[in-house]
C-alpha cells in the first residue's frame, strides 16, 4: 500500500500536576493511509482525545509529548515549530471537536468563519492582516464579493446545507445542533486537509441527525480522498463508519484490527466485554454481560496490562509489559493470553462458549 | 418480568389492562411554557407557548416497566417531570393508585413524593456538590419520618450496599466518585424511600459503555427486589427495548406509537418510529447500505404543524390530510394499511401480528396496504401547508 | 500540617458533624489548606495579630491612647516618648495605633456584617423565586445603587448623628447590593441545577431548598466578597473619619489618625504614614486570609477528605 498520511510511534502523553504526573497516553502506534477512515473507540478517560490533540500539538504546557515517530504525510510533526504547526492546523489538518456550539464563535457569522480559514490556508490572496480581519469580522459583517466568502458558501453547499448564501450569514445559535456541526465539517474542509481529526462529531446529536452527518463524512472521504481519524465511544458508528479501528483502553491500544475483523472476531478480552455488555435491538438477553469494575487511575496504574483488574481471564503474566501479537495479518492484539505459554486451564478462553461474568452488577 | 415470553407470541395484554387498575394514569396531559417575551408582548396578550407536551394519554401498570423514547426537544424529560407533578400539568389529569393527583396541597404531595421518585441523567448536577453522600442519602429519609438518628445511619450504610458502594463512602462528596458511581447514588435516593414508581430520565446515557451495563443490570434487579414500576425515558432505543415491557415513541409532544415492546419492535407502523429504528448504528453486521437518514430537524414546538406533527419530514407523506388532520392513536391489529416494515428495520419479524395494545396515530393506518408499499411521498419542499 | 486540624478537632465533638453551625470536616479542610498554602499561612498571621492588637488593646498598649503629654509633642520614637513616638497632643502613637485596630476592625467586619445579612436574604429571595419578586428587589436594589455608597453613608451619619454604631450602620446599607446581585446571580445558576430539582422530587419545601440546599452553595462567592468588602469598609471608615463624619475624633481609629496626620506632613511623617500602612497590612492579610477560607469552604477545589 502507499505510504501513509499519518504514522505514530510509541506515542506518550504525561500530564504533570502538581503532586503526581499521569500517563494519560502510554505508548501507542497507529498509522492511517490515505482515503481511509480509521477509528479509535475508548471509553472516557482512555486518551483517545488526548491523542488527536497531542498530534494537533494543542495541549497545553504542563502536558509533556514524546514519540519516537509522528509523521504526517512523510514529515515529522514533532520537530516543527509553533507557527508551521499553526499553518499545517487547520490546512492540511483540521478538527472537528464534539460540540459545535462551544467551538464555534457566537459573535461571527458562519459564513465568515468558514471565509477566515480559507483566507489563511487557501490561495485567495486576500490580506489577512489584523485590522481586514477586524473590519470584516465586525463592521462589514460579510466579505459577500470576495472569493474566500464565494468558497465559504460553496463548502457550505458541498456538506448539505440548504440555501447556502443566505445561512452563511448567519450566527451560530440560529442555527440547529445538526447544522453547526455541517458547519464544522465545511470549516475543516477550507484548508483543503488531507486529515480530519473528528472527535466525537456526533455525540452531541440524536440518531437521525447522526446518520445524515456520519454519512456526509463518507461522502467527503469518497469525494476529495481526505483521511479520517474518528475518535468516538460508541462501536455502532465504529462499525458503520470507519475502515480500521483501534480500541483504547487506560492510555494503551488494545486491539487493532480492520473493522469487519474486529467485530467478527474480537481477540481481547476487552473487546469482547465492551461487545456483550451493549443492549443490542436483535437480543433478548435477560441481563446483560457485565465486565466488573472499573477503569484504573492513570496516576496509580498497575504495572502490565491495565485490564488486569477488570479481566475474568487475568493470569500471573499479566502483571508483565504487553506486547503486541499479530493474531492474523493487521490484527494486532495486546494480550498476554496470546502468548504461548498460557496456562492450561486458560487455554479454553478462546472458544466461543467461554463466558466468565455473573451477569450481576458489579460491587 | 417479560423473560418466560416468547418474542414471536404476541402478549394478549388484555388481562393486565382490565383485572387490575393501572398504577399511574394521565389523561389528556398538557405542559406549556412560557417563551421569554417581553412585558409589552405580555401586555399586548402576544405570549406564546412551547408546547412541550400536547395531550398524552398514557397508563403505567404495577412493576411494569414503560419506555418512552423520542429525540431531543420532542418532550420526553418534560413528561416525566410532569408525570412525577415536579412540573404542574397545564391541562389533563393525572391519576396515580386510583386518586386524582392533578391538583395537591403541598401536604399531600409531600406524601405523593414518598410514592413517586426520580433518577436523573446528570448524576453530577443531580447531587448537591456541597452535602456529602450521608446527607443526600439521609434527607429523605429523615422528611418523611423513616429514620432518624443511628437507624438513619444504618439505613444509608445498608442502602449504599444495595447499589454496590461501601458504606464508608457516605462521609464523600459528589465530586469523588466517579459517573458510573453517581448514578449509583442517585438511584439510592430513588428508592431510599421504597417509592411505588421510578421516573428514569435518561440514566444511562451520560454513562460509559461498560457502566451502562452495570446500571441497567442493577436498575433491573432493584425492580425486581422492591417491586418498582419504571418509566424509563430514553433516546437510545437499544437500552429501552432491553428493558421496558411496553414502550412509547414521542415526537414533538406527542405519542405517535405505543404497545408491548415486541409489537413496536417488530412491527413498527409509524414512519416516525420506523426511521428512528433503521438509523440506530448496529455493531451486528456491517449494512450492505448506509442508515437511511430522516431529512430536515424537527419543527419548533412554539408553532408545531396543524395535522400530523411527522408531516413536515415524513418518507410516507400522503396528501393534504396529513398536514391538515391531526390523526389519533388507534389500534394497529387490522387496521388495512398496517404492513410490513421495510427491510432497512432491522428488528422486524414479517409473520408478526399486533396485539389489541398495540397504537399508532397515522393516516395510512385507515388506507390500503398496498397503497402504502407502492406511495412515492412528494418531496419535503413540494408539500401543502 | 495537620497540627491545625488537630487543634481543632480537639475543641470539636467529633461525633456531631456541627460546631456553632460549621461542619467540623469544613475545618479540618481549613487546616489542610493553612498547612500547605505559605500566602494563606501569611494571611492568618496578619489577621491574627491585628486581631489580637484589637481584642487586648488596654493590656498592649503602652500608655494611655488619650493621655497627653505635653513636654513631647510630635516626638519622633526613641525621644523618651513611646516607641513609634507622639502626635500633636503628645499621645503615644503606639497606643493610639493599637486602640485604633479595635475600632477599624469593627467598623470592617461589623458594616459587611449588616450588608451581608440584608444583601443575601434578598439575593436569595429575588433569585429563587424569580418573575415580579426579583423585577421587584432588584430595582429597589438598583435604585439604592444609583447613589454613591459614601454619599449615602454620609447622609445617613447626618441624619442619625456621629458614633460607633451609626457608622457601622450606615456603611453596612451601602453594601447591600453588592451581596444581593452576587448571590442572586448564583441563585439563579444553582436554580437551574439538577439537585434543586431532585430535592423538590424527595419532598422539600421551597424554604427547605433554598436554605438547605441552595444557600449553601453561595458561601465560597460570599466569603470572597465579604472579605473584599472588608478592606473596603476599613478604608472608608477612614475616609469618614478623615472628613469629621466618622466616630468621634479623639476615638483613634486609623482613619482618623491618617487623618490628622495630614497636618503634619513634612514635620512628623509618622502620624500619617504609620495608620496608613496598617490599614495596607490589614487589608491585605484580610484577602489573603478569605482565599483560604474559600478553598476550604469549595469541597470541589480542595481535595482534603
Amino acid at each position: 500500500m502507499s505510504n501513509p498520511m499519518l504514522e505514530i510511534e510509541n506515542l506518550h502523553v504525561e500530564f504533570e500536576t502538581e503532586d503526581e504526573s499521569v500517563q494519560a497516553v502510554d505508548g501507542i502506534s497507529f498509522e492511517i493511509h490515505p482515503g481511509e477512515v480509521y477509528g479509535i473507540v475508548g471509553e472516557s478517560g482512555s486518551g483517545k482525545s488526548v491523542t488527536a490533540l497531542s498530534i494537533m500539538a494543542l495541549l497545553d504546557s504542563n502536558a509533556n509529548v514524546t514519540a519516537d515517530r509522528v509523521r504526517f504525510d512523510g514529515t515529522d510533526l514533532l520537530s516543527k515549530t509553533d507557527s508551521e504547526m499553526r499553518s499545517i492546523r487547520g490546512g492540511e489538518i483540521s478538527m472537528i471537536f464534539q460540540d459545535p456550539m462551544n467551538s464555534l464563535n457566537p459573535v461571527i457569522t458562519v459564513g465568515e468563519q468558514i471565509a477566515e480559514v480559507v483566507r489563511h490556508h487557501g490561495d485567495v490572496n486576500e490580506s489577512t492582516n489584523l485590522v481586514q480581519e477586524m473590519r470584516r469580522k465586525y463592521v462589514t459583517g460579510t466579505s459577500a464579493d470576495s472569493a474566500s466568502w464565494r468558497r465559504a458558501v460553496e463548502l457550505l453547499e458541498t456538506v448539505g446545507i440548504p440555501d447556502p448564501e443566505t445561512r452563511a450569514q448567519e450566527y451560530p445559535h440560529q442555527l440547529s445542533g445538526g447544522m453547526r456541526q455541517r458547519v464544522m465539517i465545511a470549516q475543516a474542509l477550507a484548508g483543503d486537509p488531507s486529515l480530519i481529526l473528528a472527535d466525537e462529531p456526533t455525540t452531541a446529536l440524536d440518531v437521525s441527525i447522526e446518520a445524515q452527518i456520519l454519512n456526509q463524512l463518507l461522502d467527503l472521504r469518497d469525494e476529495f480522498g481526505v483521511s479520517v481519524l474518528l475518535i468516538t465511544h460508541d462501536l455502532g458508528v465504529v462499525r458503520e463508519t470507519c475502515d480500521r479501528v483501534a480500541v483504547m483502553y487506560a492510555g494503551e491500544l488494545m486491539e487493532k484490527a480492520a473493522v469487519e475483523e474486529l467485530f467478527e472476531d474480537p481477540q481481547h478480552p476487552y473487546t469482547r466485554g465492551l461487545m456483550q455488555s451493549i443492549p443490542r435491538l436483535t437480543d433478548d438477553r435477560e441481563m446483560l454481560d457485565v465486565i466488573e469494575g472499573s477503569v484504573p487511575n492513570l496516576a496509580a496504574k498497575p504495572p502490565g496490562c491495565p485490564f488486569q483488574d477488570r479481566c475474568a481471564w487475568a493470569f500471573e503474566a499479566c502483571t508483565q509489559p504487553l506486547e503486541e501479537h499479530e493474531v492474523d495479518p493487521g490484527h494486532d492484539v495486546a494480550c498476554h493470553l496470546h502468548r504461548e505459554d498460557i496456562p492450561e486451564e486458560l487455554g479454553e478462553w478462546n472458544s466461543p462458549t467461554a463466558v466468565r461474568t455473573d451477569g450481576g452488577d458489579d460491587r | 418480568m417479560n423473560s418466560l415470553e416468547s418474542e414471536i407470541e404476541p402478549e394478549t395484554g388484555t388481562e393486565t389492562e382490565t383485572a387490575a387498575e393501572p398504577l399511574l394514569k394521565a389523561t389528556d396531559l398538557q405542559k406549556y411554557f412560557e417563551t421569554e417575551t417581553g412585558l409589552t408582548e405580555r401586555i399586548l396578550g402576544n405570549q406564546q407557548y412551547v408546547k412541550a407536551v400536547d395531550g398524552v394519554d398514557l397508563s403505567i401498570d404495577r412493576q411494569e416497566t414503560v419506555g418512552v423514547v423520542g429525540e431531543s426537544g420532542c418532550g420526553k424529560t418534560t413528561l416525566g417531570r410532569t408525570l412525577s407533578k415536579l412540573y404542574e400539568p397545564t391541562g389533563g389529569t393525572i391519576e396515580f393508585d386510583g386518586e386524582d393527583i392533578t391538583d395537591l396541597s403541598s401536604k399531600e404531595l409531600r406524601e405523593l413524593r414518598s410514592r413517586i421518585q426520580v433518577i436523573f441523567q446528570d448524576p453530577l448536577s443531580s447531587l448537591n456538590p456541597r452535602k456529602t453522600v450521608g446527607e443526600i442519602l439521609g434527607k429523605p429519609l429523615e422528611i418523611h419520618d423513616i429514620a432518624t438518628g443511628e437507624a438513619k445511619r444504618e439505613r444509608v450504610a445498608e442502602l449504599l450496599e444495595e447499589v454496590g458502594l461501601q458504606p464508608s463512602h457516605a462521609s464523600r462528596y459528589p465530586h469523588e466518585f466517579s459517573g458510573g458511581q453517581r448514578q449509583r447514588i442517585g438511584i439510592a435516593r430513588a428508592i431510599s424511600i421504597e417509592p411505588d414508581l421510578i421516573i428514569a430520565d435518561e440514566p444511562v446515557s451520560a454513562l460509559d459503555v461498560s457502566v451502562q451495563a452495570q446500571i441497567i443490570n442493577m436498575m433491573k434487579r432493584l425492580q425486581r427486589k422492591y417491586d418498582l414500576s419504571y418509566v424509563f425515558i430514553a433516546h437510545d432505543l437499544s437500552v429501552v427495548k432491553h428493558i421496558s415491557d411496553r414502550v412509547m415513541v414521542m415526537y414533538l409532544g406527542n405519542i405517535v406509537e405505543q404497545g408491548p415492546k415486541d409489537a413496536i419492535f417488530n412491527n413498527p407502523q409509524h414512519p416516525y418510529t420506523r426511521a428512528l429504528l433503521s438509523s440506530i448504528p448496529t455493531i451486528d453486521e456491517t449494512p450492505e447500505k448506509r442508515r437511511t437518514a430522516l431529512q430536515g430537524t424537527p419543527p419548533s414546538p412554539i408553532d408545531p404543524p396543524s395535522g400530523c406533527p411527522f408531516s413536515t419530514r415524513c418518507p410516507e407523506y400522503i396528501g393534504p390530510e396529513c398536514s391538515d388532520e391531526h390523526p389519533e392513536l388507534e389500534t394497529v391489529a387490522d387496521k388495512p394499511g398496517s404492513i410490513d416494515a421495510p427491510e432497512d428495520v432491522p428488528t422486524i419479524l414479517e409473520e408478526y401480528e399486533s396485539p389489541e395494545s398495540h397504537h399508532a396515530a397515522c393516516h395510512w393506518l385507515e388506507r390500503s396496504g398496498d397503497e402504502r408499499w407502492s406511495h412515492e411521498a412528494p418531496a419535503i419542499g413540494e408539500r401543502g401547508e | 500540617m495537620g497540627i491545625l486540624a488537630n487543634v481543632f478537632a480537639r475543641f470539636v465533638d467529633t461525633d456531631k458533624a456541627r460546631v456553632f453551625g460549621i461542619r467540623t470536616d469544613m475545618l479540618e479542610r481549613l487546616g489542610l489548606v493553612l498547612g500547605r498554602d505559605r500566602k494563606a499561612q501569611l494571611g492568618v498571621a496578619i489577621v491574627g495579630i491585628v486581631g489580637f492588637m484589637a481584642a487586648f488593646a488596654p493590656i498592649l498598649a503602652p500608655h494611655d491612647p488619650m493621655g497627653q503629654d505635653f513636654p513631647v509633642l510630635l516626638e519622633p520614637q526613641f525621644v523618651g516618648a513611646g516607641a513609634l513616638g507622639t502626635d500633636s497632643y503628645g499621645r503615644d502613637m503606639l497606643s493610639r495605633l493599637i486602640y485604633g485596630a479595635r475600632i477599624s476592625l469593627l467598623v470592617g467586619i461589623g458594616a459587611v456584617a449588616v450588608g451581608a445579612i440584608i444583601g443575601m436574604v434578598i439575593g436569595l429571595v429575588a433569585g429563587f423565586f424569580g418573575g415580579l419578586v426579583d423585577d421587584v428587589l432588584m430595582r429597589m436594589i438598583d435604585i439604592f445603587w444609583a447613589f454613591p455608597y459614601l454619599l449615602v453613608a454620609i447622609m445617613l451619619v447626618a441624619i442619625f448623628g456621629q458614633g460607633l454604631w451609626n457608622v457601622i450602620i450606615a456603611l453596612g446599607f451601602a453594601y447591600i447590593d453588592d451581596f444581593a446581585r452576587i448571590i442572586r446571580g448564583e441563585v439563579l445558576a444553582l436554580r437551574e441545577e439538577e439537585f434543586t430539582l431532585a430535592a423538590r422530587s424527595i419532598g422539600l419545601t421551597s424554604r427547605e431548598i433554598m436554605v438547605g440546599e441552595i444557600f449553601p452553595n453561595t458561601i465560597a462567592p460570599l466569603l470572597v466578597m465579604y472579605t473584599v468588602l472588608v478592606a473596603r469598609a476599613m478604608i472608608a471608615e477612614a475616609t469618614l473619619s478623615f472628613l469629621g463624619l466618622g466616630v468621634r475624633p479623639s476615638t483613634p481609629t486609623w482613619g482618623s489618625l491618617l487623618g490628622q496626620g495630614r497636618g503634619f506632613v513634612t514635620e512628623a511623617w509618622w502620624i500619617g504614614i504609620l495608620p496608613g500602612l496598617m490599614i495596607v497590612i490589614t487589608v491585605f492579610g484580610i484577602n489573603l486570609f478569605g482565599d483560604a477560607l474559600r478553598d476550604a469552604f469549595d469541597v470541589r477545589r480542595s481535595e482534603g477528605g
